[in-house]
């Protein structure tokens, strides 16, 4: 139970506590794959292969760009023996749904569902995309929806989660509208 | 979030206070009873009535009333008279774990009731945590521990902490972990209850058998609460079956049936969240285990290529590739069966199989959510 909590610290830590700094609505660059257009202001939170933009907190909603995983990588940080599912490129996209949906099982969520598997495009790069639903670990619902693309070997995926009740509607049409700006650099 | 921490803190320091001057004997808890308000206990069963009340509205409570029904049913046939007095929470969480409040609300994962192999195995873990409640060991363990800093931790748990009401309880519960006298209190009275139930109480030393072995095998044992508060020993596995042993077990049941059918309709997602937890070596116990009659189904022959899958070492495709293929020549394998075998053949390089393992996949009765997915990997095999 140390353990399972000590994810749970890290992804608090992360989404949470860490130092948060002012995005414009501007084209923006994501780690070195892909610009986004937002139209309204974020705020941001940066760690190592993943920045975290938020309007209201990210306990209510928030985009997760993880920037580039690698073979190996977990998509959550926690020590070593946790028993993280790990990325590797030769992953198909329902592998890459299982993936994702079991890190956030792992993580502590529950009724973790991952729907709606598509063929989606990531900017010019062909990817894929799904739906999520879960509950946090008060049991509150929460929607989601991820899309995502290999180039090169890494994976580039965006995670937009946020409260069923007000919160993941509430910028839904800016996220969709986003994902529509994606340019691949 | 303040301001109920700052309840909280208030009201543990009313309890300290109140506390020092209860010390005497604890009686048993009589049915009915309720503590005077203001005893330290009144304050305990506050705090849980404040739990009890977000965790109503939780989503991973499970509302199902049949099964709801089945569990509350065991508990009532185990003693009648307290059976009023207690409030189950059935809650979808992989592992083994059950908790007792001092207020009466018992807390049951589903993990437990996915291994349970039947009803007595199951009535043995309501038993248990029932004799906690009736033996009023809450009060006991609170009164141990509040002069200690734990005390100011525990306090800390109903105000909501980050990872949620229900790690929350889990840390109440880990601070609140019973002493071994009442361990033994709670197994040597709960098997007697669950005999005089009528269930046959040698099930209850099977029941922790199995979770020795997945100890064993577990790629991570201590993540488990239930290991943590409940020491999973060869001592206590033996002292239940010599128990047993000196008990006519004549006549008693098992309830095999009667569980496997309100199981059913839950196991699919009980298992999947077992398999999440990505602890290979205890999930594959887990899986030998539930098929120990030697013919498993459809459904834990998915499970078990599943496993292959997901952990792909060695010889593991292959594994899983017959796995699907013996599920699929059942009527109870899912699905989904043909599209894992479909993505492990094509992991395989078996393109024939792969397309033929998708293509029925498609063809399946339920029309498949990830139908387009499924038809782009199909324009990309050759």
């Amino acid at each position: 139970m140390i353990r399972f909590i000590a994810v749970l610290a890290v992804l608090t830590v992360l989404a949470g506590c860490a130092a948060y700094s002012l995005v414009d609505a501007k084209r923006q660059t994501i780690g070195d794959a892909y610009t986004v257009q937002p139209s309204i202001q974020w705020s941001k939170a940066d760690a190592d292969k993943v920045e975290i933009w938020t309007v209201d907190g990210p306990d209510l909603e928030m985009i997760r760009f993880f920037r580039g995983l690698s073979d190996g990588d977990r998509l959550f940080s926690a020590k070593d023996d946790v028993k993280l599912p790990t990325y590797n490129p030769d992953m198909k996209a329902s592998e890459i749904m299982e993936f994702v949906v079991d890190s956030i099982a792992r993580a502590g969520a529950g009724n973790v569902d991952g729907t709606a598997l598509r063929p989606a495009q990531f900017g010019t790069v062909p990817g894929f995309r799904f739906d999520l639903s879960f509950t946090s670990g008060d049991g509150l619902w929460f929607d989601g929806l991820a899309i995502g693309a290999t180039i090169d070997d890494k994976l580039h995926l965006i995670l937009y989660t946020g409260a069923r009740q007000h919160y993941f509607p509430k910028y839904r049409d800016e996220v969709e509208r986003m994902i529509g700006t994606i340019e691949t650099t | 979030m303040k301001c109920a921490r700052a309840t909280s803190l208030l009201t543990a320091a009313a309890l300290l206070a109140s506390g020092c001057a209860q010390t005497g004997d604890i009686q048993k808890i009589e049915p009915g009873e309720r503590p005077s308000i203001e005893s330290d206990e009144a304050g305990l069963w506050m705090q849980m009535d404040r739990f009890e009340e977000d965790l109503k509205t939780s989503g991973k409570v499970i509302a199902d009333p049949d099964l709801n029904a089945y569990v509350r049913d065991i508990l009532c046939r185990l003693k009648a008279d307290y059976c009023v007095d207690i409030r189950i929470y059935i809650v979808r969480t992989a592992d083994f774990n059950a908790s007792m409040a001092p207020n009466g609300v018992m807390i049951v994962w589903t993990g437990i009731i996915l291994r349970a192999r039947n009803e007595a195995q199951l009535a043995s873990v309501l038993g248990h945590e029932l004799v906690h409640y009736i033996g009023r060991h809450a009060l006991k363990r609170w009164r141990e521990i509040r002069n200690t800093t734990d005390a100011a931790v525990f306090f800390t748990f109903a105000t909501g902490g980050i990872a949620g009401i229900l790690a929350g309880f889990a840390a109440y519960d880990s601070i609140m972990s019973f002493s071994r006298d009442m361990e033994r209190e709670a197994d040597s009275r709960g098997l007697a209850m669950m005999h005089a139930a009528g269930y046959d109480s040698r099930e209850a030393a099977k029941i922790w058998q199995q979770l020795i072995k997945e100890k064993e095998e577990s790629d991570e044992p201590k993540r488990s609460a239930f290991f943590s508060t409940h020491p999973a020993t060869e001592e206590r596995s033996k002292t239940l079956a010599e128990l047993a042993a000196a008990t006519d077990n004549a006549g008693t049941s098992l309830g095999r049936e009667r569980h496997a059918a309100m199981t059913a309709p839950f196991r699919h997602d009980w298992l999947l969240d077992e398999l999440r937890q990505r602890d290979y070596a205890r999930f594959e116990v887990l899986l030998d285990q539930l098929s120990e009659t030697g013919q498993e189904d459809g459904e834990l022959l998915f499970f078990r290529g599943e496993l292959h899958r997901l952990r792909g070492e060695g010889e593991d495709d292959a594994k899983a590739i017959a796995a699907y293929t013996a599920a699929l020549e059942s009527d109870s394998a899912p699905p989904e069966t043909y599209r894992s075998l479909g993505l492990v053949q094509w992991s395989a390089g078996n393109t024939a199989a792969t397309r033929a393992a998708f293509e029925s996949y498609l063809a399946s009765e339920r029309d498949p959510e990830d139908r387009a997915m499924i038809e782009h990997y199909l324009q990309q095999i050759p």
